[in-house]
């Protein structure tokens, strides 16, 4: 007779099975807007290693891929080491562009850093950090500027940022939350920003840039961010960015599909969920299946 | 079956898993006396790593993957690696009947409470849309309270029964197995956060 165990870790086996078949790099055509490429990013993507995050530096390269990424930030909390593994790893695979980042965590604000190769230190005045981010040839993105954050920001500091994040997945079913990032945004001219702000619970990607950026490189796409030629599909409806390049991105629903819509789970996905998840309980619960008699208290 | 005197069961249909959390101080009494086969020392801190993976996969595709579930068990490695070696810290502390490899694997039965928390985090993600995930989170954070809790007392008879300690040596091997597992854990995950964001927060709360 199968043992209850046996058949956990049968059902176990089907669900990776069955999830292995499910889990691959899905084809993209190349889309280009008046000359531009159009590159879809992530900004804000955190690793397992110093960040809170969930996956290794190079299982972030692996997982944008799978996702419709073509540029992703590894943007670790004050340090930038699995950044630079990242894009280490990404170099050799060919792809995604993996770009350095920080997230630079300060008491009342939070910056990222974008194509750094060095740590900022997070205890310069905002504008100073800025600075820092800028003679390295980076961009700095104020981070899930909500409103508690908003004081950081002084004027001066206002006017060097260069994006503001617009699209973050706490707006989701907050409409408030998603009123405070617009206001934010108002306060200067900055590129437009949809990160996932990835920490491993949701989908990297599931708010995105699309940047215009002139061809793949780093080079290129830090000077579209610096250019604010980026548009940003967001939650209920919005879009955000310079009216003539949202008019043009219209013409393609693929990249608002891309950027709003969770692809719905496949047959083969219900069946990884479904036998997985039977398998995991029967892991931890089921035991070898043999009955060994009677224990009392008498026998210690 | 059930021994309605000390309420815990033999019954081997069940995993060690099932039966020691709702009585542990009769389920060690009993599987100390049982012995371990040998090599199975990493047995359950690779079955807890392997849940790990699991819960990751689920979390980041809705789909458990091999690419992910290797990636997520050596992501999350450092608990069931920062756990062991404080363990072997507190064994090494006083004497034991034990053998370091049999008490390393009835130890690790105290992770059960958070492998079903894990399968609960799993199941949560494959069926709320991944938008939707967001309001999730601190109630997640605040649920990891029960396993936290019940992994105390399980752990507590752990050191009672295995070890054969008095409740006031337990409760001590307890805590500093807790202090030096959680905060190796916690520094290594948040990292160099911790400085920036962590502490001034903690410290702001303190001077309110």
């Amino acid at each position: 007779m199968i043992s209850v165990r046996a058949a956990a870790q049968a059902l176990v086996a089907v669900a990776v099975v069955s999830g292995a078949v499910g889990d691959r790099v899905p084809a993209r055509t190349p889309v280009e807007i008046g000359g531009y490429q159009v590159l879809a990013a992530d900004f804000h993507v955190h690793s397992a290693t110093w960040s809170d995050g969930a996956l290794t530096p190079w299982g972030l390269v692996l997982e944008a891929q799978r996702q419709g990424l073509d540029v992703i930030a590894v943007t670790g909390h004050n340090q930038v080491s699995d950044g630079r593994v990242a894009r280490w790893v990404a170099r050799e695979l060919g792809g995604p562009l993996v770009l350095t980042g920080q997230e630079i965590l300060a008491p009342h604000h939070h910056v990222i850093a974008v194509g750094i190769d060095r740590v900022v230190d997070s205890r310069l005045p905002v504008a100073d950090q800025i600075d820092a981010v800028h003679q390295q040839g980076g961009v700095a993105i104020a981070a899930h500027p909500r409103t508690t954050f908003w004081p950081a920001f002084d004027s001066t500091a206002l006017e060097r940022l260069d994006g503001a994040e617009i699209c973050h997945p706490v707006v989701y079913g907050r409409p408030d939350i998603q009123r405070e990032l617009e206001a934010f945004a108002e306060k200067g001219t900055f590129a437009a920003i949809g990160s996932s702000d990835f920490h491993g619970l949701g989908r990297m990607g599931m708010c995105r840039t699309l940047v215009f950026a002139r061809d793949g490189s780093a080079p290129s796409v830090l000077e579209a961010l610096r250019a604010r030629r980026t548009v940003v599909y967001a939650d209920g409806g919005h879009v955000f960015g310079p009216a003539e390049l949202v008019q043009k991105a219209a013409r393609f629903p693929a990249l608002r599909e891309a950027s709003v819509v969770t692809p719905p789970a496949s047959p083969l996905d219900w069946i990884s969920r479904v036998t997985g998840l039977l398998g995991l309980v029967g892991l931890v619960l089921a035991g070898s299946g043999v009955r060994a008699g009677s224990f009392s208290a008498e026998q210690q | 079956m059930l021994d309605t005197r000390i309420g815990w069961t033999s019954d081997r249909r069940w995993s060690d898993e099932a039966r020691t959390p709702w009585n542990p101080g009769a389920a060690y009494r009993a599987l100390v006396s049982g012995g371990s086969p040998r090599g199975t020392a990493w047995r359950r801190p690779a079955l807890l790593a392997f849940i790990l993976g699991c819960a990751t996969s689920a979390a980041v595709s809705g789909r458990f993957t091999p690419r992910l579930i290797l990636d997520g068990a050596i992501a999350f490695a450092f608990l069931p690696l920062f756990a062991a070696a404080a363990f072997a810290v507190v064994f090494r502390r006083r004497r034991t009947a034990v053998a370091f490899g049999q008490a390393l694997d009835l130890f690790f039965i105290g992770h059960a409470p958070s492998l079903l928390w894990l399968i609960g985090l799993a199941a949560l993600t494959l069926v709320v849309d991944p938008r939707g995930l967001g309001p999730w989170l601190v109630p997640l954070e605040c649920s990891l309270i029960a396993p936290a809790v019940w992994g105390l007392w399980i752990d507590f008879h752990f050191f009672r029964e295995v070890h054969g300690r008095t409740p006031r040596e337990a409760r001590h091997d307890l805590i500093l197995h807790r202090t030096l597992a959680w905060s190796a854990a916690t520094t290594y995950f948040l990292g160099i956060a911790i400085w920036g964001e962590v502490l001034p927060q903690v410290l702001g709360w303190v001077h309110r």
